[in-house]
């Protein structure tokens, strides 16, 4: 692919409802690793998470009304976008060449309101079915439709911030973020857009995704995993259209690939992946000297990944594992968030850095990035 | 019970509850789109325990059956309300113009009224 420009980060972690504040905490040493307050951890391992403490979207909201319609996803998607255009010297306003896709794993469905219609039903409304579906949305708000939809994060983003281009959602799981980015590249690339707020929001604290973590084996003692949430949302940019106006360019999207394996298969899957992503950016293995793994929180994945960036990349490439303190692993925003990181780290003197990310369904992403110390090499 | 609507509003539209005045628009006023309605339906359902027709939420005061229904509704609606802006709604009203006289007051009405019409229904 033709490198696009990254112009502008927004980041919302556990450690810091900005990327200056993230970077700071992660500079002093501090893990975002708690007891939970958005979820009871009880007959979950008393697990730590890395929570957003008293996080409030409304001062990013221009039309505040809206909060109602919006979950935590959204709300965090809304805060990283906003941070990432204004970076970008974007001016929020009706705005036809700015896109938006946003990958997030899905909703919590507002399980507690879900659950409160369901207790009210008789058992025996669900034989006939449209009675049943009936009797539950009389309990619920009109709003909840609204709130629960998987493309809301994408779509408030661009209501809040007069994005009229090109809109899409990724919902892939842990991958979800990168493969937005990957996506937001792509229509730049093929001239479908000049400018794109692209990353991912997510949230591992709500009931259905906690206890499917737990089911997986990855709230355990021994998992190392810590349940995390955030947002990470990238300004991509036309080379073309950010040197016209002399933005500041702050790294290069280079090249992406994802792939999703069969059963049993995803290392195999993650390996052809690296390399398809490799090739894309035109890259050799040599040229890579930072790789971010969001895989190795997988279990029983850690040791394989390993294996296949140390044959790849060997003791050349720094290598950051995702999925512990101290952030935490926010599921489909993770990938962007640490391509957040990375893009804005000044103390590591990388130059080509690969971020990985892994879904336990087996759906595997890369993106490619160059950091902006110079034009990437031409294709 | 003025105070339950005030609240309902208000939170629903996201404006002060001062901003909540008997007379004050809901669509005129505060911003309510056909959206906060369905919200502010639902949440007046659940706080008074009933079900509430859409159409519903301002019979009582204006009648859309008909050209002569609806000029009638708001010759009594305007000489219960004089001090409501009546110059900004158009000369001739339609009944998809009616939901812009939505007001607190129309709501606590219609409450009244209903609450009134249930109860005597269930009477012994």
């Amino acid at each position: 692919m033709n490198p696009v420009a990254v112009t502008g980060l927004g980041l919302v972690t556990p450690l810091g409802v900005s990327l200056e504040q993230t970077l700071l905490a992660l500079g002093e040493g501090r893990s975002a690793a708690r007891r939970p307050t958005m979820i009871d951890p009880t007959g979950f391992g008393g697990a730590l998470v890395a929570e957003i403490v008293d996080f409030d979207a409304r001062p990013w909201f221009r039309t505040p009304k809206a909060l109602k319609l919006t979950d935590r996803q959204t709300r965090l998607a809304v805060v990283a976008a906003a941070q990432a255009a204004d970076a970008a010297g974007w001016r929020a306003g009706d705005d036809d060449d700015l896109g938006v896709v946003i990958g997030t794993s899905g909703a919590d469905l507002r399980f507690e309101e879900l659950a409160q219609a369901l207790s009210e039903i008789e058992p025996d409304a669900a034989e006939d079915t449209v009675a049943f579906g009936r009797a539950v949305l009389d309990g619920l708000t009109p709003l909840w439709g609204l709130t629960v939809l998987p493309n809301m994060p994408s779509s408030h983003v661009a209501i809040q911030l007069g994005a009229r281009g090109p809109n899409s959602t990724v919902m892939t799981g842990w991958t979800a973020g990168l493969q937005a980015v990957a996506a937001a590249a792509d229509w730049i690339d093929a001239g479908e857009a000049t400018r794109v707020l692209a990353g991912g929001a997510d949230t591992s604290l709500n009931p259905f995704a906690f206890a499917s973590l737990h089911q997986a084996g990855m709230l355990d003692a021994g998992a190392r995993f810590l349940p995390g949430e955030g947002a990470a949302v990238l300004a991509l940019e036309a080379p073309s259209a950010a040197r016209a106006r002399g933005a500041r360019i702050v790294g290069w999207v280079a090249g992406t690939a994802s792939s999703a394996a069969a059963a049993g298969d995803l290392g195999a899957t993650l390996a052809r992946v690296v390399d398809a992503a490799l090739t894309d950016a035109d890259w050799v293995p040599d040229a890579v000297n930072l790789i971010h793994d969001a895989a190795g929180g997988l279990p029983g994945m850690s040791a394989e990944v390993g294996r296949i960036f140390e044959r790849r990349f060997g003791d050349r490439a720094s290598a950051i594992v995702q999925g512990a303190a101290p952030l935490g692993h926010a599921l489909g925003a993770a990938g962007t968030i640490a391509a957040a990181l990375a893009l804005a780290d000044a103390h590591h003197a990388w130059t080509r850095a690969l971020i990985v990310s892994c879904d336990p369904s087996g759906v595997v992403a890369a993106v490619a990035f160059e950091r902006a110390a110079r034009e990437p090499d031409a294709q | 019970m003025a105070s339950r609507v005030t609240a309902i509003v208000a939170d629903a539209l996201d404006v002060p509850a001062a901003d909540v005045t008997p007379s004050a628009s809901l669509i005129d006023d505060l911003g309510a789109e056909s959206i906060d309605f369905l919200d502010i339906l639902f949440r007046i359902e659940s706080a008074f325990g009933i079900k509430i027709p859409e159409q519903d939420m301002w019979r009582g005061s204006v009648d859309p059956s008909t050209p002569e229904s609806i000029a009638a509704g708001l010759a009594d609606l305007r000489a219960r309300m004089p001090s409501y802006p009546w110059e900004r709604l158009p000369a001739r009203m339609t009944a998809q113009d009616l939901p812009r006289l939505i007001t607190r007051q129309t709501i606590v009405d219609y409450l009244i009224a209903r609450l009134d019409t249930d109860a005597t229904a269930e009477a012994p």
